[in-house]
């Protein structure tokens, strides 16, 4: 399974804060920013070099100081509310 | 979203929004108009002097833009700079008099503004013709028909003055009809940046008046007695006399000369993005905004919990922050006088 980021959406910083902010069709698309945690956003920053929620989730594991079982339900978590808002397919 | 990125902004010190006045340059000549004057000449900045203070503003922590003029669809490379601040992850929209967005309709289709905010002057070609010395209300409505297509936001804004003030009950209901927002507005700041003074708007207590029946016109009749109702409960004022909106503490405003200010509205203070940077300039911009002290008189004034006196009002009437603008004090008072009096009549009936 692949995890391929949408291209319009550009990640922004505010001061200590992270959005993702939609461009061009994406904007029609999902009106709106999303804001990120730290670890959402550690996790955005990993997608383009990971193939799976569980390469994913390795990464959170080796950065976070968090259990195996947390890190995979939590990079779920992440990659279902990016599915739900069309920011990536999950092919 | 929004609300709390422009808190964070203000507590922090961050410039979350901005505008860039592209151009002085216009295709109307509205005599109310702050910028336009059609014998100042200014040289524009380069694209690329605009996209590099777009980058070190985004680096800043600028999140939404927005493109002003003068008309800023007039010029040449609009596209090009358009294009670039959408790509760069900025939320661009865009203030036009909506004659010149035909032109751009392909590039709004693949690169949506957030919203473009049309300034409506009128119903009718005529009334442009008398107001703008532009007979194009027909172009601008259907420009703004297709933009509506498109699926992209459009607000109307509407500055009423003695030349187009019949035209009120026209220009709601074209509102209405297309289902895009108005912000009417019967309050006109003296050109203070062009060093006039605005002869031709109405008196304070006709500004009252107008703004008073433009708005039981276009609300429903519930909500527009709310509105009163609120309005006669006097909520309580601001506990400091500083500048309170986002001007200067979380947006700035850069003229279509490079002059950084904390909004376009006020002939000071200055800073110097190009000059001396971005940042420099934008912290320069939030010290003396910090400095800037509203009348004190407005602080226990009966009224100052419904007023909408604002430093740049202050500066832009009497040439001073400090110093009360009894254009806005009598316009407030008539506002207020109106309300009671209306609240009386629905009472009544």
């Amino acid at each position: 399974m692949a995890l391929k980021v949408s291209k319009d959406i550009i990640l922004r910083d505010v001061g200590a804060d992270s959005i993702l902010v939609p461009v061009g069709n994406a904007l029609k698309e999902h009106n709106g920013l999303f804001m990120l945690t730290e670890s959402a956003k550690f996790l955005w920053g990993q997608l383009p070099e990971c193939d799976s929620v569980q390469e994913l989730a390795q990464r959170l594991f080796d950065e976070y100081e968090v259990t195996k079982e947390q890190a995979l339900a939590d990079t779920q978590e992440f990659i279902d509310k990016l599915v739900e808002f069309d920011i990536i397919d999950k092919e | 979203m929004v609300k709390y990125l422009h808190d964070k902004g203000a507590r922090e010190g961050i410039p979350v929004s901005g505008t860039f006045e592209l151009t002085q340059r216009c295709n109307f000549s509205c005599e109310m108009c702050y910028v336009h004057d059609c014998k100042q000449n200014i040289a524009p900045l380069s694209a690329e002097d605009w996209l590099d203070l777009a980058q070190q503003a985004k680096d800043a922590g600028t999140v939404f833009l927005l493109l002003t003029g003068g008309e800023p669809l007039l010029r040449d490379d609009f596209e090009y700079i358009y294009r670039s601040l959408a790509r760069m992850g900025f939320l661009v929209s865009i203030n036009t008099n909506g004659s010149l967005l035909e032109k751009y309709t392909e590039l709004f289709k693949e690169l949506p503004p957030t919203r473009i905010n049309v300034s409506l002057y009128g119903a009718d070609n005529s009334t442009y013709s008398k107001i703008c010395g532009n007979g194009a209300f027909d172009k601008v409505l259907n420009s703004v028909k297709k933009m509506k297509e498109l699926g992209i936001s459009v607000k109307f804004n509407t500055m009423f003055t003695p030349e187009n003030i019949s035209d009120y009950k026209k220009i709601a209901d074209i509102s209405k009809e297309l289902l895009i927002p108005i912000k009417p507005t019967t309050y006109v700041y003296p050109p203070a940046r062009l060093g006039k003074n605005n002869d031709n708007r109405f008196s304070p207590e006709e500004a009252a008046e107008y703004i008073n029946l433009i708005d039981e016109y276009r609300f429903d009749k519930e909500f527009y007695a709310e509105r009163l109702k609120r309005l006669l409960a006097l909520p309580k004022g601001p506990e400091e006399n500083k500048v309170r909106c986002r001007a200067g503490r979380a947006s700035f405003w850069i003229t279509a000369d490079g002059i950084m200010r904390p909004c376009g509205m006020m002939p000071e203070p200055d800073a110097k993005p190009l000059v001396d940077g971005f940042d420099k300039a934008w912290n320069e911009i939030k010290t003396k905004t910090e400095q800037i002290r509203l009348p004190e008189e407005c602080l226990t004034c009966k009224y100052a919990g419904v007023c909408s006196v604002c430093a740049a009002m202050c500066k832009a009437e009497t040439g001073d922050f400090g110093k009360t603008p009894k254009y806005i004090c009598r316009m407030t008072k008539r506002i207020f006088e109106l309300a009671e009096r209306s609240v009386r009549g629905i009472e009544s009936k």
